[in-house]
């Protein structure tokens, strides 16, 4: 049986720079005793082509909690420019929220970041050099990809009976 | 060498929410509970 569902996933600051923190409202609901932590990863996608890019913003962990419905903030650096690919084209990223249960991943929720020049004259004559001190992101909110996982989660849980 | 200790309050981001240093240095969040269920009962 599935021990954890993610219920809803709210931005608190959106659009903002590029450069603040990335906060997170996540709500969930555990089903049964959780016997392990949970934790939850956000991932900034530098390059959909390759995951070599892929920025782990922050990490944090939920102790083993009681059935219920729970929620907490999620605050996470921004990525490290210095990290981004150099021909890095920032128009259009991804962030992914991870969550995982005994090292597995049991949901992903994906967002479009869409990024911009707060100034108008550089959204028509962009800097050769991307400068993220002036770039504002917006975090496409209203459409989450939201995948879950089959995972086994219980120790008694033979690996052929995955549950989503 | 810094040392982190365990479970020390180290921030507040949210009312009622906080956070505390785990021995490997990661950051441990006690979330708000909005609805303890009733009806589980916990297995030991």
């Amino acid at each position: 049986m599935v021990k954890v569902m993610i219920s809803n996933v709210s931005v608190h600051n959106n659009p903002a720079k590029f450069l603040s923190n990335y906060t997170f409202e996540i709500k969930f609901e555990c089903l049964e005793q959780l016997t392990q932590e949970l934790e939850f990863k956000l991932v900034y996608v530098g390059d959909a082509k390759e995951d070599k890019q892929d920025q782990v913003l922050d990490v944090v962990v939920i102790d083993a909690v009681a059935p219920g419905t729970y929620k907490f903030v999620f605050e996470a650096p921004p990525p490290d420019p210095k990290k981004l690919p150099n021909d890095s084209d920032v128009d259009v990223s991804v962030v992914l929220l991870l969550a995982l249960y005994r090292n597995q991943e049991f949901a992903r929720v994906g967002y479009y970041v869409f990024t911009e020049y707060d100034d108008p004259e550089l959204r028509e004559n962009p800097p050769v050099k991307v400068d993220f001190e002036k770039l504002n992101r917006t975090i496409a909110v209203d459409e989450p990809r939201v995948t879950t996982f089959p995972i086994v989660w219980d120790e008694q849980q033979s690996t052929d009976q995955l549950v989503f | 060498h810094s040392h982190h200790p365990q479970q020390t309050t180290v921030k507040a981001t949210l009312e009622n929410q906080t956070e505390r240093r785990l021995g490997d240095g990661r950051r441990c969040i006690k979330p708000l509970c909005v609805i303890r269920s009733s009806t589980s009962s916990i297995t030991l």
